[in-house]
C-alpha cells in the first residue's frame, strides 16, 4: 500500500475512483482503481471481483492489464497498467478530424482484444469509449470488465444508469435477455462510425424509445423477412416503419470496403451480425498498422 | 471461460504435484498423519456441500469452493485460519465469482447457523461462532492467497462430451457425475487437468458397471498411466467410505487443529 503514491484523479469508473499513481519501489506509474467496501454489506463487491478475476485471466495486447490487488482500510485498490487517456477524450482531442489510417488501426486493436475475449467465451457488455484506452504509442486497450460476463447465461437488460445507451444493441434495446457476442460487435461498428466521422457519437438517443427510433431511422426498421422473430420483441410497441438510409451518408469518410465492413457489423438480426474474428479478416484492414508507427 | 483450460491460471498456477502439496502442508503434518489431513479436508468439503445445498447453489458453485479451499491449505497450516472460517468464506467468494446473483447477507449467516444447528452440533455447539465482519475479513486473504486465480475448471463438462460416444450413457452420467462430485473429497482437483478427472470418473464408473471400455480408452491419445493412477485414487476412496466412521474419529482430530482463542487467523499467514 505504501509503495504506491496517488498523483492526481484521472476518473470514475462503472464503480470507484481511478488514480494515476507511481509505484516507488520501481518506479513505474500505473493507474489505481479504488474500490469503497462496505463492510455491512457483501464485501467485495461483485463486480470489482469480476473484473479482477476475468483480467486474471485475459492477457493481451489490447486488453489492460492487471498488476495487483491491494486491501486497505475499508477499501479494495486494483492496480493497473496506466494509459494516457480514453478514447472519448482522445476523440474531443482530436476536434473532429481524426486520421483514416487511425480509425483503421483503432478499430482493427478494438476487434483483436475483443475477438480474444469472445474465444475465451467472455463478453465485455460495455463497450464504450469511456471504457476503450489510448496509450500514448497509440495503442488500444479494453477496460472496465466490471460487467462482462461468461455467455450463454440468460441476465436482464442492463440498467440505464450504468451503460450509455448509444452503444446498446437494438436486440438488447427490445428486450432480448440472451446475448451473445454480437452485443459486443455492435458497440464497436457504433465506435468505428464514430472514429470515422470526427469523434461524432453515431446513434446518441435520449432514452430506450428515442434510441431504438435512431438506429430505425438509419437501418431500417426491421421486420420478419429480415430479422426472423423481431415481431415476437416488437409486439409490445408500434413503431415508425422507416427504411434504411444509404450509407454513404452514414459514414461518408470511410471507403467502400470501411462501408461494407460497418454494415456487416451494424446487422439488425443479432444472428446475421459478423463476429470480431470475421471482421479481422475483412478486405478493409489490409495493411493496417499497430499504433502510430 | 470454458474454452481455454491451457491459458488459463488454473493451468498455469495451480494444478500441483504431490510435493508441492505435501511441502504446503509441512506444518501440519508435524501432528497430523496424511490420512488425518484427508479426512479433516473431507469433513469440510461435505460442510461447504451442505451449505451450498442450503443457498441452493449450483454444484459447479459448491465445487469452486471446494477447489478454494483445498488451495488455500495447500498454502497454510490448518491452524491458520480455522477452517470453520474459511469453509464459508470459500462459497461467498464462489458465488461472486461464480455470477450466481448476491447472496443477501443476513440470509448467508442463518444458512451457516443452519447447518451447524442441523448437521454439525456435535462438534461444534449450535451456533457459527463467526459474525460476518471477521468472514469479510478472511475473504481478502483468501482473494490475496489464491492470488485472484478464481475462475476454476470443472470435469463436469469434459464428461458430458467424452460419455456422448457411449452406448449406455444414461447409465454411466449419473454414477460418473456422482464420481466427480466425490473425487472433491480427495486431492485429485489439485493435481490434475479436469479432463483427466473427467475421464478417470468416465472410467470409474465403467468399472463399476461392468461396462467394457477398453477399446475406447485405449484409442485416447492420453497418458494412460496419469488416468489409471487418478482412477485408483477414486476408487480407494470409495474402499475407504465403505468402513469409514467420522464420527468416530472426526472430534479428536478438530481438537487437534483448534486455535487457541476464538478461532481467527494467527498473524502468520502471508509473511
Amino acid at each position: 500500500m505504501e509503495s504506491y503514491e496517488k498523483l492526481v484523479k484521472i476518473g470514475e469508473g462503472t464503480y470507484g475512483t481511478v488514480y494515476k499513481a507511481v509505484n516507488h519501489d520501481t518506479g513505474e506509474i500505473v493507474a489505481l482503481k479504488k474500490v469503497r467496501i462496505d463492510d455491512e454489506n457483501e464485501g467485495i463487491p461483485s463486480f470489482a471481483l469480476r473484473e479482477i478475476c476475468l483480467l486474471k485471466e485475459l492477457k493481451h495486447k489490447n486488453i489492460v492489464m492487471l498488476y495487483d490487488v491491494i486491501h486497505g482500510n475499508k477499501e479494495l485498490m486494483i492496480v493497473f497498467e496506466y494509459c494516457d487517456q480514453d478514447l472519448k477524450r482522445y476523440c474531443d482531442a482530436c476536434q473532429g478530424k481524426i486520421d483514416p489510417s487511425i480509425v483503421q488501426s483503432f478499430t482493427n486493436q478494438l476487434l483483436q482484444g475483443l475477438a480474444y475475449c469472445h474465444s475465451h467465451h467472455i463478453l465485455h457488455r460495455d463497450i464504450t469509449p469511456q471504457n476503450i484506452l489510448v496509450t500514448g504509442n497509440g495503442d488500444i486497450k479494453l477496460a472496465d470488465f466490471g460487467l462482462a460476463r461468461n455467455f450463454g447465461i440468460p441476465v436482464k437488460s442492463f440498467s440505464a444508469e450504468v451503460v450509455t445507451l448509444w452503444y446498446r444493441s437494438p436486440d438488447v434495446l427490445l428486450g432480448a435477455t440472451l446475448y451473445d457476442t454480437s452485443i459486443d460487435i455492435w458497440s464497436t461498428g457504433c465506435i468505428f462510425a464514430e472514429l470515422s466521422n470526427g469523434g461524432q457519437p453515431l446513434l446518441p438517443g435520449k432514452d430506450v424509445a428515442d434510441q431504438l427510433k435512431i438506429i430505425f431511422k438509419i437501418f431500417g426498421t426491421p421486420n420478419e423477412q429480415i430479422w426472423p422473430g423481431v415481431s415476437q420483441l416488437m409486439k409490445d410497441k408500434d413503431y415508425p416503419s422507416y427504411n434504411a438510409m444509404s450509407i454513404l451518408h452514414v459514414v461518408p469518410n470511410l471507403n467502400q470496403l470501411g462501408c461494407d465492413l460497418f454494415q456487416l457489423m451494424m446487422v439488425l438480426d443479432p444472428s446475421k451480425r459478423c463476429t470480431a474474428e470475421q471482421a479481422l479478416q475483412h478486405a478493409y484492414f489490409k495493411g493496417v498498422s499497430e499504433g502510430y508507427t | 471461460m470454458a474454452a481455454n483450460f491451457w491459458k488459463s491460471s488454473h493451468y498455469s498456477q495451480w494444478v500441483l504435484d504431490r510435493q508441492e502439496i505435501l511441502a504446503g502442508r509441512e506444518e501440519d503434518l508435524s501432528y497430523l498423519s496424511e490420512d488425518e489431513i484427508f479426512k479433516i479436508h473431507m469433513f469440510f468439503a461435505n460442510f461447504i456441500r451442505h451449505l451450498g445445498d442450503l443457498l441452493k447453489l449450483r454444484q459447479q458453485v459448491i465445487a469452486t469452493a471446494i477447489v478454494y479451499f483445498k488451495r488455500f491449505y495447500s498454502r497454510n497450516s490448518l491452524k491458520s485460519i480455522a477452517p470453520l472460517l474459511l469453509a464459508p468464506t470459500c462459497i461467498l467468494l464462489a458465488s461472486k465469482a461464480e455470477e450466481c446473483g448476491i447472496i443477501n447477507t443476513g440470509r448467508f449467516i442463518n444458512a451457516c447457523t443452519n447447518v451447524v444447528k442441523q448437521k454439525y452440533s456435535s462438534y461444534f455447539g449450535s451456533d457459527y461462532p463467526y459474525k460476518m465482519p471477521v468472514i469479510l475479513e478472511c475473504e481478502f486473504f483468501l482473494l490475496e492467497l489464491l492470488d485472484c486465480s478464481l475462475i476454476v475448471f470443472h470435469p463436469y463438462r469434459p464428461l458430458l462430451q467424452f460419455v456422448e460416444d457411449f452406448e449406455k450413457k444414461d447409465a454411466l452420467l449419473p454414477c460418473a457425475w456422482r464420481a466427480i462430485n466425490d473425487s472433491y473429497n480427495t486431492d485429485i482437483c489439485l493435481m490434475y487437468p479436469p479432463y483427466i478427472i473427467a475421464l478417470a470418473c468416465l472410467h470409474t464408473a465403467c468399472i463399476i458397471q461392468s461396462i467394457d471400455c477398453t477399446q475406447w480408452f485405449a484409442e485416447l491419445s492420453v497418458d494412460l498411466d496419469l488416468l489409471f493412477e487418478v482412477t485408483r485414487q477414486i476408487v480407494a476412496l470409495y474402499e475407504l467410505l465403505k468402513t469409514y466412521e467420522e464420527s468416530a474419529e472426526m472430534k479428536s482430530l478438530l481438537d487437534k487443529i483448534a486455535l487457541p482463542k476464538g478461532g481467527r487467523y494467527d498473524g502468520k499467514l502471508m509473511k
